[in-house]
């Protein structure tokens, strides 16, 4: 058992647990935060995506141990930040979701798609998101939420 | 009896409840019942059913409106187009309607297939007419409370969204209305709507459950998390019908934080289960089983023995299903205008995202249970029966699902079973099986 001191959406978190222990289940056991979602288990279908220092990564294959102190950001606490607010309306507007279980997952990747590539291609989109799997198929309506996030944020709107 | 029937199930004789009751934030609750009695009831047998605390609408004080949704929602949207109908026949204001998956009961049963489940695409060809006659009704006894506050007769009122209107611009609330239109007595008829005076049926609106499942506060089966629960993982076998020979259990009973390892029956064969403080304990522990496998139970027959056996079977003469045209032209046709082929589809091993879990709480003669089913009549009978009680003593709560491709279709329940068998060694503690 090792003690952590995590960065969580702004908040300093303490946790005592295995070093082995993938970040997804420190949040999900641990900080009781289950808008990250478990899927596959290994980094194959996206549904744990989340931001470490910003870059979109999957959480169920990243031990605590390796985390130091850079950054979490969740789906949870995307909201707070101007482009994961404008991907969040994008997908209610959008009507994206089905069963809505990857979508957390969809929602981090393409905010740190949109911060890398402020307005993509759907080559862009399809590169990028590819790795997010959503059994549903709501993948063309992923990329006209993208891309309504991304217009929404580059005409300035206010909503 | 209700103007129109659309199927058998729901042209049985009916009566119709309302209860009262008072929420533990002290306002009042208005729960309006739809009693389907059973046959053994019709004959005079038995005592009047005990119905769980709410059926299909409430309206509540601060003017919400809860709306019981029968059928399990896991991507088809089925958790916003029932509270649509209901909600258009009710002229409820749509921004203050909240869904709610509804628990296994029998009011829940689809009106065709008499069973609670979803499938075959049913959801709105089976419950159209009963949610619209859900809706009409408890429109029909707010009016008729209101009428009875302003001493005037029905036909002078009108409705717009949740709110009555009567002669000389009196107008109340729903919300104000709920607690009279509990004591009016469930009208036998109620006029449905001309479907030009649809507000929300065939009307684009956006689906209920959107915001929820796009900030992480949407719960679904596998997020759940109750006071005590342990978490429970399944060692199966590699092969159906196979059994662990022997369990070497040491290194995975070493892991800190592991409770038990024992071995469970499934519906073939047997698996071991291990029962943690969490996920990743349970998984650490699984992975570190030793089993050695009994393959002596396994059927023998294998892909390319059932393939060829597929390909003597579809050359084969069986029954005929339905005949038309005539196929004997097809002997006559000249054999370069012929064109033969062979398709061959292979099974296809589907998953949903959501990996399948099941919480179920026993406590001897009683058990709670949490699991995103398609089949609620026939997984809390299977759960009851592994647990030796019956089903009516088993509070089966619906979860959000996240997707179902036919995994959450499965007859002999065995994700249920196997929580079930589970749950059993651990009476008192919640145990979630992933």
């Amino acid at each position: 058992m090792q003690t952590y001191n995590l960065t969580v959406n702004g908040e300093r978190k303490k946790v005592t647990t295995d070093p082995s222990t993938p970040l997804l289940w420190v949040l999900r056991d641990e900080l009781k935060m289950t808008g990250t979602k478990y899927g596959c288990g290994i980094a194959s279908c996206g549904a744990c995506t989340i931001h470490l220092a910003g870059v979109a990564t999957r959480s169920c294959v990243v031990p605590v141990s390796l985390v130091g102190d850079r950054p979490i950001v969740t789906i949870e606490g995307i909201g707070q930040d101007p482009v994961g607010r404008a991907v969040q309306e994008a997908w209610v507007s959008e009507d994206v979701v089905q069963c809505g279980y990857c979508q957390s997952g969809q929602i981090m990747g393409a905010v740190a798609l949109l911060k890398g590539v402020p307005k993509p291609t759907d080559r862009n989109i399809e590169q990028s998101m590819g790795g997010n799997i959503c059994r549903c198929g709501t993948y063309v309506r992923i990329r006209a939420a993208i891309k309504a996030a991304s217009q929404q944020l580059h005409e300035g709107g206010t909503r | 009896m209700t103007a129109a029937v659309d199927s058998p199930t729901l042209a049985l004789s009916r009566r119709s409840f309302l209860r009262v009751s008072a929420t533990a934030a002290g306002g009042l609750i208005v729960s309006l019942y739809f009693d389907f009695p059973s046959l053994a009831q019709e004959a005079g047998q038995g005592k009047a059913k005990v119905y769980p605390p709410d059926a299909f609408v409430h309206i509540r004080p601060d003017g919400k409106i809860v709306i019981q949704v029968n059928r399990l929602e896991f991507g088809q949207g089925v958790q916003t187009s029932l509270p649509m109908i209901l909600a258009d026949e009710m002229d409820a204001d749509w921004s203050q309607v909240v869904a709610e998956l509804a628990p296994a009961a029998d009011e829940y049963k689809d009106p065709v297939f008499g069973i609670q489940m979803v499938g075959g695409s049913g959801s709105i060809a089976h419950s159209f007419q009963q949610y619209r006659e859900l809706g009409a009704r408890t429109r029909a006894m707010l009016i008729a409370a209101a009428a009875q506050q302003w001493k005037v007769s029905p036909e002078q009122c009108r409705t717009e969204p949740s709110v009555v209107h009567g002669p000389g611009g009196r107008s109340a609330k729903y919300s104000e209305l709920a607690d009279a239109a509990a004591h009016i007595p469930v009208p036998e008829t109620a006029p449905l709507k001309n479907p030009a005076d649809f507000r929300l049926i065939g009307k684009k609106t956006r689906r209920l459950d959107s915001r929820p499942k796009c900030d992480g506060s949407l719960k679904f089966g596998l997020d759940l998390d109750l006071p005590g629960m342990k978490v429970a993982m399944v060692a199966h076998p590699p092969v159906f019908g196979a059994s662990p020979k022997s369990v070497d259990d040491k290194a995975a009973r070493s892991v800190p934080g592991v409770v038990d390892v024992f071995e469970i029956p499934m519906v073939k064969g047997r698996a071991v289960a291990v029962v943690a403080d969490k996920f990743w304990t349970a998984k650490q522990a699984r992975d570190r089983l030793q089993i050695d496998w009994d393959f002596s139970a396994v059927e023998r027959e294998d892909s390319s023995q059932l393939w060829e056996k597929y390909k003597t079977l579809a050359a084969t003469p069986g029954n005929v299903a339905v005949t038309r045209g005539d196929e004997k032209v097809l002997d006559s046709m000249a054999s370069d205008s012929r064109i033969i082929a062979e398709y061959e589809f292979p099974y296809l091993a589907h998953t949903p995202m959501e990996p399948l879990n099941t919480t179920i709480r026993f406590d001897g003669d009683r058990a709670e249970v949490w699991a995103g089913s398609q089949f609620q009549t026939i997984d809390q009978a299977a759960i009851a029966e592994v647990l030796g009680i019956k089903p009516n003593q088993v509070t089966f709560h619906t979860e959000m699902a996240g997707g179902g491709f036919g995994r959450r279709a499965v007859p002999d329940s065995h994700v249920q079973r196997e929580a079930a068998a589970i749950a059993k060694r651990f009476a008192g503690t919640p145990v979630k099986l992933i």
